[in-house]
């Protein structure tokens, strides 16, 4: 996907930590937010430059971490 | 194993207009424009059917300042962008959500900057499917 593909979601599957968090429901509507862009600046170039480019896999590091 | 994603989404035409991004400044969720030269934001003009940002803009969405993303960006981003190799509009507006509430306990709570052990400890990065209408 062009815009939106990473999510980034606390560990709470069966295999990371059973009922270890209380499940919260993200209420906000999100529709349309991807019509909503702009250009912003880059402070110091802190943040990749912008190349369009498509994340079309889930690199296995995106699971992982410290444990 | 990687998952691959078979569909990939073109972009929408954006809906942003300098009025709306004026809104979003007068509600303290973006900088102030200020220069005219190096202004902090830029609507898009109205031939950018996909993003062309100038040399030095990104790409950012309304609904991510709205989730939190701070405006000077924090170096916590950075280091998201570059342990998931994506760039910023990659992101989710929950994905912003969940960083900025990590963010906000790791300085309120615990009193430090974000933690980045502590982050990959309780996190983990998922690639959004949009849902793919039947065929026939």
């Amino acid at each position: 996907m062009r815009a939106g593909c990473l999510n980034l979601v606390l560990k709470t599957g069966k295999a990371e930590k059973p009922r270890e968090y209380i499940p919260v429901g993200l209420t906000s509507n999100h529709a349309g937010w991807d019509s909503q862009w702009f250009y912003l600046w880059n402070d110091d170039d802190l943040l990749p430059a912008y190349t369009g480019r498509l994340i079309l896999e889930h690199p296995d590091h995106w699971r992982y971490g410290v444990v | 194993m990687p998952v691959r994603l078979i569909a990939a989404d073109d972009w929408r035409p954006s809906s942003m207009t300098e009025h709306r991004l004026l809104e979003l400044e007068r509600e303290g969720l973006l900088r102030s424009r200020v220069s005219s030269l190096r202004p902090e934001w830029i609507a898009p003009a109205a031939d950018h059917r996909e993003p062309r940002p100038p040399k030095g803009y990104v790409v950012s969405f309304a609904k991510f300042h709205c989730h939190g993303l701070g405006s000077p960006l924090r170096c916590f981003m950075r280091a998201l962008c570059h342990h998931y190799g994506v760039e910023l509009q990659h992101f989710s507006p929950n994905a912003i959500t969940a960083a900025t509430v990590f963010a906000a306990v790791c300085e309120g709570y615990l009193g430090m900057m974000p933690h980045w052990d502590l982050w990959l400890h309780l996190y983990r990065g998922e690639l959004f499917h949009a849902p793919v209408e039947p065929q026939g």
